[in-house]
């Protein structure tokens, strides 16, 4: 077998392209029969003149014969270059396919590599589907924003409006098709069917023609039901209308009882909608009178549509002109705003925008890094696997393939490995994200749940036709740069090459424990914030305290007398339980994120009148609530029953040690006054007692300044009942929903243990530590299996070395050594290479830890640590078989 | 004139080629060797005609071909039956045996082979 230069080259064209190309080929086709014929002839005994005149005599017309070929053949070519492509591709494909049966070990290891790295992607990106790219359910809904007032001092950006502003926005603003107002609350939803506490959107008339969402069954509100003069009408979701009415369609028409009132059901929506979060379960219209509503009273967001050709910039600079305007106007009023911002409705309406955004692209990153692994180890095997191929590929080179082919057929195998892993991974993934919508919190807003759709179909596509191309190009480039000829006389792999080889192998294996190393640093570090969570210290009894949430409505308790007796009554009936040490009542709840902010101050020493007041959360509690929340009193006493019952006057209040100290750094807080600006000018407290300081607001790295005042002095409807007593605190839940049952049967009431609502605060870090820890673990697999791969490659091309240093007098435990070193000194270079990214990360991350250094010790020495740990074990059973060489064996062999 | 083809019948040349190609791939001077032997030299086709058919069958589907080597190693366009061309072969051998025999039933037992007819040996 031999590849004669110039005639081998040209053959490899085809001939070449055109006339010229097929005659090529035909006279190749009848040189080889002329020169087979007159060589069989002489073998008969002619000389080479009459050989020759014989083989012409039998072919006959030469020359005509010549052009009827070539013309048969160029009108062959032109058919075939139509249809040969695809036939082309699919034999390719039949190939492929037939060479991986033949290492089914590879094609296994390979399929599971990457499905479990393709996996991780799809699964993360359908979570992220939802609250970033599935479309949402209006109709042209990229000319939607949400407004809201810049109160620049707090960096707050979503203040509201009141109806006469929205009023004069309406009528001011140039660049608006529609604007609509929303803000939302809950009902007490009673009936045949049990009293629920549903949480509602209370809209403009408007706003569902300004969403542009039909609804599935029924109509929306038509103009003149909201205001006074309305109807009570009401909008259903559709999950609410399934779960409480089994999606019986003759719910629209019918009454249904909101807060004691009857509302007429007119429609439903389908199942996709949501607005203005997850949720919502029923929409009503805005009874109020625009006209006569007080200016100052702003709660309510506003919808706009911009107008046909107006950009986003433009309709931010004209509504921000209107409240310059009204600023001018309404000093006291619109003047306290420092302007208007604007958003679209997918960043506007989820509250956990930033940190949702942060977290899963936090993820998608993460998951990119196990990709890349998956890859970079499937690398090292495809090139180990081309080393073992140089032969076969030296015959088909030696058949005709040229390099280009064989390259275009070596990537061919890596995509077909690569799509067999894609819809592994795809299967992965639509088993991890089922039923995680029930699961996921309902209230950052997100279109539908994680489920498999277009979207993920498309990305897993893209990602899966990327991989053959980040994990086969170059193994194939690299194994046909060979030289092909020389490798199949040799019989074996080419030694230059197979060093080449090795040392791409290493550093593959270097970057992949730098990548591991940062993944695992990573999780340490959420994994560490959850711990100190953990263990903080909260300041609150969490793990005894049982919270019963209820709001009485207004059509039941008109005066707030009757709800003060309510809770009376019912803080009574709770403390006379068998078990129960103490319960009180306090508005908002600890760790629900909802706690007012005021700027506080003392008496005679009040910052410069432009200058911003400190800043104290307040929140209001009855007498004994201390002891339910397992609070210490440092100094003084908790509140005394109906002591803020008085109009007027200095009311009591509670502070914390950190206000206390601000205030007065010398002590002696008890009994004397500070400035609160709950209201305008700021309200003076007097000081009943100082209480350790603890979280109330929500978990944050340090415990807010926190003043009570007493529960009496609330408007708020909503309050929540907090009972602690010995044992389970939800073992108290069914005697006090029977106790608070008694005093109002139609009240619905939610009981949580504070331990939950612990949980749902540090669910950041307990989930990205879960997921990171897996994606830890993924990696620290697979750099384990690539450290094992090279170190057991080398140990095999290096098996004569040792045998010949073991005949000189080497024993097995040296050479044990050497190799488990040889593993050590790859996995240090990886490592410093991964501390130095795991720094990087920490410092990018740092914003979502808790309680740790994103450069913590403890953390980058472990994930060393295991690093070191998985090198050195990955490299011990080759170093086991090295050092149980046969010299003798090993040198007859070669 | 090139010999051979006016000592066959029309569509006969086909046939014969795709006979020569029954047994496995072939390059086009394997099927003229192979066409010559089996009729011990009494079919005297051009081999120019041969490789016009190899050619007119490629171009309808009935035959493949490659590049490869020959037993001695040189590069050579081997020829091999298609499914079609299998099935082709099979329709046409059959169409060709009742052509003989129709002539032969016509001609008569005494111009059968060995029979008076066909005159003394």
């Amino acid at each position: 077998m031999s590849a004669r230069g110039p005639l081998h080259r040209r053959a490899l064209r085809l001939g070449g392209r055109g006339r010229r190309g097929a005659e090529n080929e035909v006279n190749e086709e009848l040189v080889f029969h002329f020169e087979a014929l007159v060589e069989e002839l002489e073998a008969d005994g002619m000389t080479p003149g009459e050989a020759r005149d014989e083989a012409l005599r039998r072919f006959g017309d030469v020359e005509g014969t010549r052009r009827a070929l070539a013309r048969l053949t160029m009108r062959r070519r032109e058919r075939e270059g139509r249809t040969m492509s695809l036939d082309g591709w699919m034999q390719d494909v039949r190939y492929a396919v037939r060479a991986l049966r033949k290492s089914p070990g590879y094609a296994l290891i390979v399929v599971l590599t990457l499905g479990l790295g393709i996996g991780a992607n799809a699964a993360v990106f359908s979570v992220m589907n939802p609250y970033f790219f599935r479309p949402l359910p209006y109709v042209e809904a990229d000319q939607l924003v949400q407004v809201g007032h810049v109160d620049r001092s707090s960096g707050f950006t979503w203040a509201r409006f009141s109806l006469p502003q929205i009023e004069d926005y309406r009528a001011r603003a140039r660049t608006v098709d529609a604007m609509a107002a929303y803000y939302y609350g809950s009902f007490n939803l009673t009936g045949p069917e049990g009293p629920e506490r549903v949480t509602a959107s209370i809209v403009s008339e408007n706003l569902f023609d300004v969403l542009g969402t039909a609804p599935l069954l029924g109509r929306t509100f038509a103009a003149g039901e909201g205001g006074p003069a309305g109807a009570d009408v009401v909008v259903l979701d559709h999950g609410l209308w399934q779960r409480r009415w089994g999606g019986d369609p003759a719910v629209v028409g019918r009454a249904i009882d909101l807060d004691g009132r009857p509302h007429e059901v007119i429609g439903v929506m389908p199942p996709d909608f949501v607005f203005p979060f997850g949720s919502v379960r029923l929409w009503v219209p805005d009874r109020r009178a625009a006209a006569t509503a007080p200016r100052e009273v702003q709660g309510n967001l506003i919808i706009a549509r911009r107008a046909e050709g107006v950009s986003p910039e433009r309709l931010q600079d004209d509504l921000a002109r209107v409240h310059a305007e009204l600023a001018a106007e309404y000093p006291d009023v619109d003047g306290n705003w420092d302007g208007v911002h604007t958003a679209g409705l997918r960043e506007a309406l989820n509250f956990g925008w930033d940190i949702l955004r942060a977290g899963l692209f936090g993820f998608l990153a993460a998951v990119g890094a196990v990709l890349l692994i998956a890859c970079v180890n499937v690398t090292s095997l495809t090139l180990s696997r081309g080393q073992s191929r140089l032969r076969e590929l030296a015959v088909r080179n030696a058949l005709g393939a040229g390099r280009g082919r064989l390259v275009r057929q070596l990537v061919l195998e890596s995509a077909v490995l690569a799509v067999a892993g894609g819809l592994l991974g795809l299967g992965l993934a639509s088993v991890a994200t089922s039923g995680l919508g029930a699961v996921l919190p309902e209230d950052f807003y997100r279109v539908g749940d994680p489920d498999l759709d277009t979207r993920v179909l498309l990305f897993t596509m893209a990602v899966t036709l990327v991989t053959p191309f980040v994990f086969g190009l170059w193994p194939a480039r690299a194994t046909t740069r060979t030289d092909l000829t020389t490798s199949l006389r040799a019989g074996g792999s080419g030694g230059g090459q197979a060093r080449r080889v090795l040392r791409v192998r290493r550093a593959l294996v270097v970057s992949e424990i730098a990548l591991g190393v940062v993944l695992v640093a990573a999780t340490g570090l959420f994994l560490r914030s959850a711990v100190e969570l953990g263990r903080s210290d909260l300041g609150l009894a969490t793990n005894e305290m049982l919270t019963a949430e209820a709001i009485p409505p207004a059509s039941d308790y008109p005066e707030r007398a009757d709800r003060v007796a309510y809770w009376d009554r019912v803080t009574e009936d709770a403390r006379a339980l068998p078990g129960v040490r103490a319960a009180a009542t306090v508005y908002p709840l600890p760790l629900n994120h909802e706690t007012p902010r005021y700027g506080y101050a003392a008496p005679g020493a009040e910052p410069p009148p432009d200058a911003d007041w400190p800043i104290a959360y307040t929140l209001w509690s009855s007498p004994g609530y201390l002891d339910a929340a397992g609070i210490d009193l440092v100094a003084g006493r908790d509140f005394l029953p109906g002591e803020g019952e008085e109009e007027g006057g200095v009311q009591p209040a509670l502070v914390s040690e950190r206000v206390a100290s601000a205030l007065w750094p010398d002590g002696g807080a008890v009994g004397r006054t500070l400035l609160l600006q709950t209201s305008d000018p700021a309200a003076e407290v007097r000081v009943v007692g100082v209480i350790e300081d603890h979280h109330h607001d929500g978990i944050s790295r340090t415990k807010d300044p926190l003043v009570y005042l007493p529960m009496e002095r609330s408007a708020n409807r909503r309050r929540f009942l907090v009972v602690r007593g010995d044992g389970a605190p939800t073992a108290f839940v069914p005697a006090l929903r029977t106790a608070m049952r008694d005093v109002d049967p139609d009240l619905p009431v939610d009981f949580r243990p504070m331990s939950a609502i612990v949980t749902e605060n540090s669910f950041q870090w307990s989930v990205s530590s879960g997921v990171l820890g897996v994606f830890g673990l993924v990696a620290l697999l697979l750099a384990a299996l690539g450290i094992y791969g090279v170190v057991s490659y080398t140990v095999s091309q290096r098996t004569r070395e040792m045998a010949i240093r073991m005949s000189l007098g080497a024993d097995g435990g040296v050479v044990r050594a050497s190799v488990v070193w040889e593993s050590l000194r790859l996995a240090a270079i990886g490592i410093a290479i991964g501390l130095a990214g795991a720094l990087g990360v920490g410092r990018v991350v740092e914003a979502f830890l808790y309680g740790v250094a994103p450069a913590d010790p403890v953390v980058l020495a472990g994930s060393v640590a295991v690093f070191v740990a998985v090198a050195a074990l990955a490299a011990f059973l080759p170093a086991r078989r090295a050092a149980r060489v046969q010299p003798a064996t090993a040198l007859r062999a070669e | 004139m090139p010999p051979g083809d006016r000592n066959i019948l029309p569509g006969t040349l086909e046939l014969l080629v795709l006979r020569a190609l029954r047994d496995g791939p072939a390059h086009g001077f394997a099927v003229s060797k192979d066409i010559r032997r089996r009729s011990d030299g009494v079919v005297d086709l051009a081999d120019g005609a041969i490789y016009q058919a190899l050619h007119r069958l490629e171009n309808d589907g009935l035959v493949a071909s490659h590049w490869g080597h020959s037993e001695k190693g040189k590069r050579a366009k081997f020829y091999d039956l298609t499914d079609d061309g299998l099935a082709r072969l099979g329709a046409e051998a059959r169409a060709w045996h009742r052509f003989v025999d129709a002539v032969a039933g016509i001609l008569g037992p005494e111009y059968a082979p060995g029979g008076r007819g066909t005159g003394a040996r």
